[in-house]
């Protein structure tokens, strides 16, 4: 009930509400993000086994961010929460090639899955602070997006997770491109 | 910034124009060195490559998909024309996923069964409720396993939070299919546990909840607790009822704290508490715990120990119908058996029990039990029950299991019983076909399990070792742990008790206070705790100190030659079930009725038994009977006397549990029977013939040593038990 008239106001103020899935292997800079997103600053994290859960507001869009853990033990977990996911945020370790096929394997299972048929695809290319870091268009085609996720919107965005850099670019995108859910 | 398209009109304009360039871009290989890199700032060369072509169609499904992937290949390479090498490369990628999305969904349906039991899938009736268990589950563990670990403060200890469920999920919680609420108890009391455990968090995690399968071995309904288990049938679920929730939230610093103290504890491990409950329905408590047996060993046999004889029997005879059930204090006792450890693992299993239970008296809990599976090695994993490479046991069998249930169910009316009930099926249920699995030997770890291997008791391939007088192996692994430990002797119990005294003085339950429920407890435990050598020792060159230490000196041992330590300890069980009778009921009986008791007894014993005695029960008969008559040789007829000397001896127990005979010493000296007993015995005579009868039954059990011949001196047994 409470849900449903905060909602209203927000449709009557023109605020939006966007629900995030971020995803990745392990060690790509999920939690990180998460928390540059909410406190603006770097904060130590250990691996998530589980998830993090924080909502933040940004140009009038409040994003519900879920992190999820990305070790390959729990990846079965993953599609637990896809269900109303309405962009996906795919967090890649730009740094790290010798995984990136794993990445494109497990892109391409989630972004293909029934449940996540609407939601956006934000594609994180983290760790750009490190040398030799993939850039955003090697990246793209590496894990041939236009192939596994030709059927949704998706964007890659270089970022430092660290420094915070790209994040908020990255959610612009997202809230200008999310399509108000009914 | 946004190149993306509107979808349908402007779909093949926006695949040429996007598309077409980089598919005829050669594509490096993925070990060849990159290109260099463009540099980063340049967004106007970036643009086309960083965005999607936003394809309008949105229609998918694996086999469309791949479908499409096909034709637009097609397409593409007329239009583009494509080099040959790379569309062979196109092609032969296709292919390869293809095969990978056949082999995933094979492994997928394979995935899907269970080790053992019935398996809880949409179709199943607690379909919603496993769901939402596991929902739960993974949503608050999932919660507070990300954390940063941190000490815990007395706050954890109470804790609780609440969440609701539905659809479209809320801000702090994902969407789930059905509506439901859930709390979740002392969340991080519970993470330590499992981390005190060795429980791996993504194991646990993935192993309960990453699909909504469980394996179901309980009879919902009337028995009241569920037991579902994890597919790898690693960990238990189990529904308690709101009092035995009530008692582990207030047990649980003690326990958290024994835990820590006591990393081979034997008491069951507790994983999380939880409650579920669905719109206009009930409150489901529940508690996650391990499952003592192993997912890759045969259990030849279980038996649930009480240390009491009142109830505590499974008709033989109904072990033709169930071969697998469990069986209790009086089948052992018959059986002879023992826990054969050696000096080395017998004191180490002792003073480990001692503790645990010391901690359940403090606790002020009773009716628990030692849980038993016996696997035999030499019989190995070659039975029915799974072979080597697994087996699975589907639904489907519905009728023979139903018999089997409904019989279980009739036999057992005790509340207090419902749990043990509950593992009774769980044994049932492996009387269904079983079905090999194909190729997933793989699933089930060869090793134990790792959060075993620290532990003494469970890490002999996730048991705990038989071993000989001189330590060596022994040729069983016994599955052992302290269960159903949440029975609060509490203000409710004595109360129900009285009123069941009153009305039904047979009652099979004998609640005793947790003090002298763990001494019993302890007593029979230790008492059948020897290593093979020791027993049969025992049995033979000690036979005379044995048969002195169990009577009264006075009484010519003359028939006793053939007592046995178990028989030692059987006589004890029977004092120990006298006492509890006696001290749940009235006890204003007359002393006279205990002498008229025995007598009746002994007169009785003298029909029935006729000419041939059984070789070893007949010691018993003789030790119990002389124990009576001792008794009452002994010149304190006063009731009011009685109940002093008796607390004398409960204090005395307290002391560390006697070793068996010297303990079978200070029963024996014990007061005369109580009167309690005596309304028991009075009935005893019609009942005679059909005890006899029962008894004989016996020998058809293949897996049974031979029975005694005679029928009259297990009816004693029976006649305690009713």
């Amino acid at each position: 009930m409470g849900t449903s008239i905060s909602k209203m106001l927000d449709k009557i103020f023109g605020s939006k509400e966007m629900r995030l899935l971020m995803l990745g292997l392990d060690a790509a800079g999920k939690t990180t993000i998460l928390y540059n997103l909410k406190l603006e600053q770097d904060v130590t994290t250990i691996p998530t086994v589980g998830f993090n859960v924080e909502t933040v507001t940004y140009k009038n869009t409040k994003f519900n961010v879920w992190d999820v853990g990305g070790q390959d033990k729990i990846r079965p977990l993953w599609r637990h929460y896809f269900s109303g996911t309405q962009g996906l945020v795919f967090v890649i370790d730009s740094s790290d090639r010798d995984r990136l096929d794993e990445a494109r394997t497990e892109l391409a299972r989630i972004i293909q899955d029934r449940e996540m048929k609407d939601a956006l695809l934000l594609v994180f290319a983290n760790k750009q602070d490190i040398p030799g870091a993939m850039r955003p268009d090697e990246l793209s085609r590496r894990l041939k997006l236009d192939e596994i996720a030709r059927n949704h919107l998706w964007k890659v965005e270089p970022s430092c997770a660290t420094t915070g850099e790209g994040i908020f670019e990255g959610l612009a995108w997202l809230g200008n491109n999310v399509v108000p859910a009914k | 910034m946004t190149s993306q398209s509107t979808p349908q009109p402007g779909r093949l304009q926006h695949r040429n124009t996007l598309e077409v360039p980089r598919s005829s871009t050669p594509r490096p290989s993925r070990d060849a060195p990159q290109p260099p890199q463009l540099p980063y700032s340049d967004e106007a060369i970036l643009a086309t490559g960083r965005f999607s072509p936003g394809t309008p169609n949105r229609r998918r499904g694996s086999l469309t998909l791949a479908r499409r992937t096909t034709r637009s290949i097609h397409s593409e390479l007329h239009l583009d024309d494509v080099p040959q090498d790379d569309e062979a490369a196109r092609w032969a990628e296709i292919i390869r996923q293809k095969r990978a999305s056949k082999r995933k969904r094979r492994e997928e349906e394979e995935d899907d069964r269970v080790l053992m039991g019935t398996k809880v899938d949409q179709n199943h009736v607690n379909y919603v409720t496993a769901y939402n268990m596991l929902t739960g589950i993974r949503f608050t563990v999932s919660r507070t396993n990300a954390k940063l670990d941190r000490e815990l403060t007395d706050a954890d200890f109470e804790a609780r939070h609440k969440f609701s469920f539905d659809v479209t999920g809320a801000e702090l919680t994902p969407s789930a299919k059905y509506d439901f609420k859930f709390k979740d108890y002392a969340p991080w009391v519970f993470r330590r546990l499992r981390q005190n455990f060795k429980l791996d968090p993504a194991d646990y995690l993935v192993s309960l909840t990453s699909k909504y399968i469980l394996s179901e071995l309980g009879s919902p309904g009337k028995s009241g607790s569920f037991f579902y288990f994890s597919r790898d049938y690693k960990y238990i679920i189990k529904t308690i009822h709101h009092a035995e929730h009530k008692t582990l939230r207030r047990m649980l610093k003690e326990y958290y704290n024994h835990v820590v103290e006591n990393p081979n504890t034997l008491l069951s491990q507790f994983y999380g508490l939880h409650r579920v409950k669905i719109p206009y329905g009930r409150k489901i408590h529940f508690v996650v715990m391990n499952n003592l047996f192993p997912p890759h060993r045969d259990i030849h046999r279980t038996f649930d120990l009480k240390g009491s004889t009142v109830g505590r029997d499974f008709k033989e005879e109904n072990l033709k119908s169930n071969p697998r059930a469990t069986l209790k204090d009086l089948n052992w006792l018959r059986r002879n058996l023992h826990l054969e450890f050696g000096p080395g693992k017998r004191n180490l299993f002792i003073e480990q029990m001692e503790r645990d239970v010391a901690l359940l008296q403090r606790l002020k809990i009773m009716d628990y039990s030692l849980l038993v599976g016996i696997h035999d090695l030499q019989r190995g994993n070659e039975d029915k029950l799974r072979d080597k490479t697994l087996q699975v046991f589907q639904p489907g069998g519905d009728n023979a299991v139903e018999t089997v249930q409904s019989n279980t169910l009739t036999r057992t009316p005790s509340k207090l019983e419902t749990a043990r009930k509950a593992k009774e099926l769980r044994q049932t249920l492996r009387t269904e076909k079983p079905i090999p699995m194909e190729q997933t030997g793989s699933k089930m770890p060869d090793d134990l399990p790792i959060e075993r291997k620290d532990h003494a008791f469970y890490k002999d391939d996730g048991g705990f070792r038989a071993s000989h007088e001189d330590n060596s192996p022994g040729e069983v692994i016994y599955y052992l742990g302290i269960i159903d430990c949440l029975t609060h002797y509490g203000i409710v119990k004595r109360v129900e008790h009285f009123l069941k005294g009153l009305t039904n003085i047979e009652s099979q339950i004998s609640p005793i206070p947790p003090d002298r429920y763990g001494d019993r407890f302890v007593r029979f435990i230790s008492g059948i705790t020897n290593s093979r050598e020791r027993a049969e020792q025992e049995m033979a060159e000690n036979r005379e100190r044995v048969l002195q230490s169990i009577d009264d000196p006075h009484l010519s041992g003359g028939n006793m030659q053939q007592a046995s330590p178990t028989d030692a300890i059987m006589e004890r069980a029977h004092t120990e079930a006298d006492r509890s009778q006696r001290h749940g009921t009235n006890e204003s009986s007359v002393p006279d009725r205990v002498l008229k008791n025995a007598r009746g007894t002994s007169t009785d014993r003298g029909e029935a038994s006729g000419y041939a005695l059984p070789v070893v029960e007949e010691a018993v008969e003789n030790q119990s009977t002389g124990g009576r008559s001792g008794r009452s040789d002994n010149p304190s007829p006063s009731p009011q006397l009685r109940p002093q000397p008796n607390m004398d001896h409960v204090g005395k127990t307290n002391v560390p549990p006697p070793t068996p005979p010297k303990d079978v010493d200070s029963h024996v000296q014990r007061p005369p029977t109580p009167p309690k007993d005596f309304p028991v015995r009075s009935s005893r005579p019609p009942t005679p013939p059909k005890d006899a009868e029962k008894v004989n039954l016996d020998p058809r059990e293949k897996d049974l040593p031979p029975p005694p011949p005679e029928a009259v001196e297990p009816s004693s047994r029976e006649l305690e038990m009713r």
